[in-house]
């Protein structure tokens, strides 16, 4: 249902002012009980759609705590390598993690950031 | 009697003396019905965006408290480990009194030592098992969980003063804070994962800073959980002062300071420090400032040692600061604001060469929660 709610409020907003327009027009065509009836239509339709948006809003929101993806950076300080992996719970900025697959070099860990893409629920 | 003018409801085809006076009496009505009830419905949707933050608060607070138990569990914690998590969230602290001001900043030096000793040692009493870093990592993310406890109690408070009081004016204040509450509430949701696995923190950026300029140097311990090495900088001798990483530690900048220009016998010709601070909105993450004055935050008390110093040695000081969201500060350090250590290294050499010249000894001073960070 929440996926279909953004196309459940566009479709009552245009609605909405569907209705809006014809009742102007009956109001203007002497057709006032008409015209009433088509603005009570529009008003009730308004309501709707601000529900809905209401629910969408609420399905967006960000969760109570959120778990950043955090990575880690390894590089070779004597040829450069590089490696770009999750972040393990021990590791830290300057900490020597071993040898360098490629020349046998000190491997250490350069940075560690979050990524910036939209945090998710814990894990 | 017919009316010649237009009608303003629908539906009725000609307008006499009872229309007009039936109109006139549903405006007055309405009009005299917000005058009466308005407030009250005022105050009724106010409380209700209230309720629905406190809800969150709630929620987050109960997250706080389970993470902060079962970060103790995974530590090796055994007993009652609930009942010890819940005692350490109601902690308090009360200031000393501030009447009679002098001295002031020892005793809440003294109060504060003994709160960090408390709590250490609460928690090397819980887990005993736990490494020295594990210990400091499980007390920010205690800290954390308290301050949202904190929070959660002082919102309840005053939502349920302004319900029973229905005080319009309480309930505004409130509802007109939330926003900024909230923000600080999340501030410290996002960083009780981040204290939970010892990820670095965006107020970790100027101890990065430091671990940049010492890196590969030897060190030694200058002050409780803070080391000092010897850098040559542009010529210039340079002491560079961080927290003893990788644990959440901010050490003692301004105790380091001190010993730091004793044992220069003061001929210090700049101290600079650098600190992350809160940006204003429209600002962007990582952009760097520098200026005058001591950049340590806090209760103050490290502040006020470096402060003073100040007016008997005249030593001048400097401060280089790097701008992050509160959001920021305690959650996870974003790549942005990672990638700004380089600049800020970059504004300190300026600095030095505007105000120093080559051999002077300078105190570099990285301020911030080294969680993550080594040396």
């Amino acid at each position: 249902m929440r996926t279909l709610a953004p196309l459940l409020g566009v479709v009552f907003s245009a609605l909405s002012m569907a209705f809006l327009i014809v009742s102007i027009i009956e109001i203007f065509r002497g057709n006032e009980e008409t015209g009433l009836y088509f603005l009570v239509a529009a008003v009730a339709l308004t309501c709707a759609s601000w529900l809905t948006s209401r629910s969408v809003r609420t399905a967006r929101e960000v969760p109570v705590i959120r778990s950043f993806r955090v990575i880690t950076e390894v590089s070779c300080e004597a040829c450069g390598f590089r490696e770009v992996r999750e972040f393990r719970e021990g590791d830290y900025i300057f900490k020597e993690v071993g040898a360098c697959p490629k020349c046998g070099g000190k491997l250490v860990i350069t940075s560690i950031y979050r990524e910036e893409a939209p945090p998710t629920r814990r894990g | 009697m017919l009316l010649p003018m237009p009608l303003w409801l629908p539906g009725l085809p000609t307008g006499d003396l009872t229309d007009l006076l039936l109109s006139a009496l549903l405006v007055m009505a309405s009009m005299a019905f917000f005058t009466v009830f308005g407030q009250k419905i005022q105050a009724w949707m106010m409380l209700r965006q209230v309720a629905r933050s406190l809800d969150k608060l709630k929620m987050m607070r109960d997250e706080g408290r389970s993470i902060a138990i079962r970060a103790l569990r995974e530590a090796g914690a055994g007993g009652d480990v609930v009942g010890r998590v819940d005692r350490f969230l109601e902690h308090f602290l009360i200031e000393p009194e501030a009447m009679d001001p002098a001295g002031v900043v020892w005793k809440l030096e003294r109060i504060l030592d003994v709160r960090e000793k408390k709590f250490l040692d609460e928690i090397r009493r819980i887990a005993p098992e736990a490494g020295e870093e594990k210990v400091h990592n499980l007390e920010g993310l205690l800290e954390a969980a308290t301050a949202l406890n904190v929070l959660y109690k002082v919102v309840r408070h005053y939502y349920l003063l302004g319900k029973k009081t229905s005080s319009i004016y309480i309930i505004a204040q409130l509802q007109m804070l939330i926003p900024l509450l909230m923000k600080t509430a999340r501030a410290y949701a996002d960083a009780l994962m981040a204290f939970r696995k010892g990820q670095p923190i965006g107020d970790g950026i100027g101890a990065l800073v430091a671990a940049k300029l010492m890196r590969g140097r030897p060190y030694k311990r200058v002050a409780e959980g803070t080391i000092v090495a010897e850098v040559e900088l542009e010529g210039r001798r340079a002491f560079v002062v961080k927290a003893e990483g990788p644990g959440a530690l901010v050490g003692r900048p301004g105790e380091a300071v001190r010993k730091l220009v004793e044992e220069l016998k003061g001929n210090v010709k700049a101290i600079i420090f650098v600190d992350a601070t809160i940006k204003l909105e429209g600002e962007e993450t990582g952009e760097i400032a520098d200026g005058i004055g001591v950049a340590i935050g806090g209760p103050g008390v490290e502040k006020f040692k470096v402060e003073e110093l100040l007016p008997e040695l005249k030593i001048p000081v400097y401060s280089v600061l790097i701008k992050e969201d509160v959001s920021e500060a305690i959650s996870p350090m974003r790549k942005k604001l990672l990638e700004s250590a380089d600049r800020a290294i970059e504004r300190i050499k300026a600095l030095l060469a505007e105000t120093t010249e080559e051999g002077d000894n300078v105190i570099i001073v990285g301020v911030g929660n080294t969680m993550g960070i080594g040396q």
